[in-house]
């Protein structure tokens, strides 16, 4: 008897192909480009039980089979044969959600899905956006009202005087269509601008002071901030005296404030800071930001000074990536080229979005940033 | 005639068929023919039935075992074979195999022979009485539902052309890929056992070339920017990478049911009246970690055993959504969300009592079975038929792997084909089923089951593919995608109407669509508002 069986070496190489596939997408960590990081256990698993079929079939091989079936060979080798189409195109990725794309890029207030049905709240939210088109409309005339709120309360608030800071303020202005840096001095800003600005510097002292009497510990802010507040005469202290504080992201996180009160984001933390500051918006308003992200554009629901810095939010699957954010004013918003990866600094003041109060960043500085190694983020830890 | 070429092996032709099929006569008709006078064939008998070979012209040597001597005197065959083999010229080796011994047996044997030149089976065919086949697989054992599953080409007899329809479909579906003629096309039959079919080998590498040129030349031709292929080659593999882990997991926890547990534990547990019954399928569906495709066996044989029809239906819809697998893959596909696995669950369980209502209002009556034996549930012609009663565990764990393997690679494809469906849906960025009002749910609700139905997905990572619709569907029509899918699909239907009679599983297709639809559309929206 000829002594090979086709159909069994065949199923055999397949196996090993996709074992190997699974095994390699999970160690390289490339397996992120596709699903979220939670699959990694079960990409192990997957790819060890498939091996173990691949050995399993060995024996078989050896003997004779004389119907041959080969083509569900065929569907085991996909996946394999697809990870080396070139499907991958580098910044193809923030493209591929043109400006029409009805997604909402914000957590919107909602709290970080550490339990199911929070999870499933948001994952739900992003689903209605995406289909109730009156809803959208709704939120794009509710958009435009919002430079007039925030002015109103960024003035209540500003009580410093306009010469300690007039300088500081530099917008860099990045070209990006021209590919190279241009840097603006940008002196003869409006004063709505310079009026945040100062109302920032004004209240970051304040966290400053209570930061360092805390060894800079961010937990320690909800224990204190209360009381510490209700010594300083800011207003704007006394009124976030009354809040009480859900610091189960910061703890889950680690999450750490920078020496000078501000907020860093690192590409690791992003998801998880965009949480907590819509969890806790109180607590931030007018705190300095960096974050990086790319830069995303949405004319239907954003005015003509607004862009969104954003990185792609995965559920589930690549299927399902959306744009999670916060949304960024800057009067030079037309010049930027959507999907730009760039660094954000600026200042986090309360916008409305949908009738709900939202975490928004007037912008101080952009300057172009390098795609972080891992490009989407996770709403898992 | 094969005969004709340059022999590099001897090349041997199986006739297979239970007892009094018409093996003999068969034979006699199909190698007394005066073109062959020239090919020296060896026929080895392993039964002696009541018509004898009669040899016309002297081409034909006979030899005869009795089935005694297959099981107690191997050495004795094998010696007496081989030393035929060496003394006279032999073409073609044509073996009329014994109804009641599984093929594996003539397998064994023949390699045990050793000669210069190699064996090869080139066919297989199998006689089959149209008459006689539904009553023989269900009381034959073993040995005939394997002899199907090996064979290349049906013969069907006592019938008028290729035999009634179900005969076909049970053929089929025991033996994919199987030819099947009527016995009185010996022309057909003749050319198609010394037809070379092409190698599979070539199908195979010629589908992996056109798919490099697909998509290495093709798309990248027609869509230069590389958005299309990169959307749907990411979404396609998203999909795949996330339902390979569920469904190994469902084919390990299924196969592990078959194999280690034994069957009629699930049989003598239900109570006789048919509300108690109803309600302890549907619980026992918690308890089972089967999925669709698992429940259709389990389905059949409580219909045997005398469950009430309407309770062994709501088992086979309530199970495969409320099994704990499906339980578990909705619960991460949506985002760790017990909600939604809870709602899945109870529109399952909700619909499977309607469904399971509407039979007890229009029963259907004993016809509906169409007999058939435990042992070819699962084609992978390993399971059930095969399974020795005496086993040991490396034997059982070996069993589990050949199994769930088997089961992988056929359930597989069909997922494939669904996440490729899926992608493409995707990619191409379909919106009009976008509609949240009456009419527009009504529609996308029915679409949504359409595609579930056509897809086939199985109800262990179906949840998944369904989580990806959603940016395109509202949460209630894939409601209906989740509930509706794992209950009925392309895929139970055919493994459906091998075991049961058509209008039977037409009546049960109509009945699930309709029970679901109206469950789904009363429910799911009020449910999911604001989700």
């Amino acid at each position: 008897m000829a002594k090979f069986n086709l159909q069994a070496f065949l199923e055999f190489l397949c196996s090993v192909f996709l074992a190997a596939t699974m095994f390699y997408l999970a160690i390289s960590g490339k397996y992120l480009l596709y699903v979220t990081n939670r699959m990694f256990m079960y990409l192990f698993l997957a790819s060890a039980v498939m091996f173990a079929w691949a050995i399993s079939e060995i024996p078989q091989i050896c003997i004779q089979q004389h119907k041959i079936h080969v083509m569900h060979c065929l569907a085991l080798i996909m996946p394999t044969l697809l990870l080396f189409t070139p499907h991958y195109n580098i910044d193809s990725t923030a493209t591929l959600f043109p400006d029409h794309t009805k997604a909402s890029y914000s957590v919107n207030g909602q709290d970080f899905p550490v339990t199911a049905d929070k999870a499933a709240a948001i994952g739900k939210k992003q689903a209605d956006f995406s289909v109730n088109s009156n809803n959208m409309n709704k939120i794009s005339a509710s958009k435009k009202n919002d430079p007039n709120i925030l002015n109103c309360s960024s003035l209540g608030t500003n009580k410093s005087n306009i010469s300690k800071s007039s300088d500081t303020i530099n917008n860099n202005v990045y070209n990006f269509e021209d590919n190279k840096t241009n840097f603006t001095d940008k002196s003869s800003s409006t004063t709505t601008t310079n009026k945040k600005q100062l109302a920032i510097k004004n209240n970051k002292d304040t966290k400053e002071h209570i930061l360092n009497t805390n060894n800079v510990s961010s937990i320690d802010i909800k224990e204190n901030s209360p009381a510490e507040a209700k010594k300083s005469d800011s207003p704007n202290d006394n009124e976030s005296s009354n809040i009480h504080y859900d610091d189960s992201i910061i703890e889950q996180f680690r999450l750490k404030k920078s020496k000078d009160g501000s907020i860093d984001v690192t590409d690791e933390m992003f998801y998880p800071w965009i949480s907590e500051i819509n969890k806790n918006l109180k607590r931030y308003e007018n705190i300095n930001i960096k974050i990086k992200g790319f830069i995303f554009k949405d004319p239907s629901n954003l005015s003509a000074n607004e862009f969104v810095i954003s990185r792609l939010l995965m559920y589930c699957c690549y299927a399902d990536l959306t744009p999670c954010g916060l949304v960024c004013e800057y009067d030079k918003s037309s010049s930027l080229k959507k999907g730009k990866w760039v660094t954000v600094t600026g200042v986090i003041h309360i916008g409305k979005y949908d009738g709900q109060d939202e975490p928004q960043i007037t912008v101080t500085d952009i300057t172009p940033a390098k795609k972080p190694k891992y490009e989407y983020v996770y709403p898992y830890e | 005639m094969g005969s004709k070429d340059i022999i590099l092996y001897l090349p041997i032709y199986i006739v297979t068929g239970f007892i009094e099929s018409g093996k003999t006569t068969f034979l006699n008709k199909l190698l007394n023919d005066c073109n062959r006078v020239g090919t020296a064939s060896l026929l080895i008998q392993f039964e002696s039935g009541e018509i004898k070979f009669t040899d016309k012209y002297g081409n034909v040597d006979v030899m005869t075992f009795s089935k005694k001597d297959v099981e107690q005197h191997k050495d004795y065959i094998i010696s007496t074979i081989t030393d035929f083999l060496n003394q006279y010229r032999v073409d073609e080796i044509w073996v009329e195999w014994n109804g009641m011994l599984t093929f594996s047996v003539i397998k064994e044997l023949f390699s045990n022979i050793t000669l210069s030149c190699n064996f090869r089976i080139m066919k297989v065919i199998h006689i089959i009485d149209a008459e006689r086949l539904d009553s023989l697989l269900g009381r034959t054992g073993a040995a005939l539902p394997e002899q199907i599953y090996n064979s290349n080409i049906a013969v069907i007899r006592n019938t008028t052309g290729n035999g009634p329809r179900h005969v076909q479909k049970i053929i089929r579906s025991m033996s994919p890929g199987v030819k099947i003629y009527g016995i009185k096309d010996t022309a057909k039959i003749r050319k198609e056992i010394y037809s070379k079919n092409g190698h599979p080998l070539f199908y195979f590498c010629f589908s992996i070339v056109s798919l490099i040129i697909i998509f290495w030349v093709l798309l990248p031709h027609y869509f230069p920017d590389g958005i299309f292929e990169t959307k749907l080659v990411n979404v396609f593999l998203g999909i795949i990478l996330q339902a390979v882990p569920f469904l190994t997991v469902g084919v390990l926890i299924s196969s592990a049911i078959q194999i280690f547990i034994p069957k009629n534990i699930t049989d003598y547990k239900f109570p006789k009246s048919t509300g108690a019954a109803m309600m302890c399928c549907i619980l026992s569906g918690f308890f089972l970690p089967v999925c669709d495709c698992a429940s259709v066996p389990v389905f059949h044989s409580l219909v045997k055993k005398g469950v009430p029809l309407p309770a062994a239906i709501a088992f086979l819809t309530a199970a495969p959504v409320v099994n704990p697998v499906s339980i578990m893959s909705t619960y991460y596909a949506f985002n760790r969300s017990f909600y939604i696995a809870i709602i899945r669950v109870g529109i399952g369980i909700l619909s499977s009592i309607l469904i399971g209502i509407f039979f007890i209002l229009r029963p259907s009556g004993k016809e509906i079975l169409q007999g058939c034996s435990d042992g070819i549930m699962c084609n992978c012609g390993y399971c059930g038929n095969s399974l020795p009663t005496d086993t040991k565990i490396k034997t059982r764990i070996d069993f589990f792997l050949k199994h769930s393997r088997t089961e992988f690679f056929g359930v597989f494809r069909y997922l494939l084909v669904g996440s490729f469906i899926s992608a493409l849906i995707q990619a191409i960025g379909i919106k009009p089923f976008q509609f949240q009002n009456g009419a527009g749910f009504a529609l996308s609700l029915f679409l949504m089951m359409f595609i579930a139905f056509i897809l086939s997905l199985c109800s262990s990572s179906d949840a998944i593919v369904a989580r990806s619709l959603c940016p395109n569907f509202s949460l209630g029509a894939v409601m209906g995608f989740l509930v509706f899918g794992p209950m009925m699909d392309i895929k139970n239907i055919l493994m459906l109407s091998s075991r049961f009679s058509k209008k039977f599983v037409w009546k049960l297709l109509l009945f699930t669509f309709i029970g679901c639809y109206i469950v789904i559309f009363a429910l799911a929206r009020p449910l999911l508002a604001g989700r």
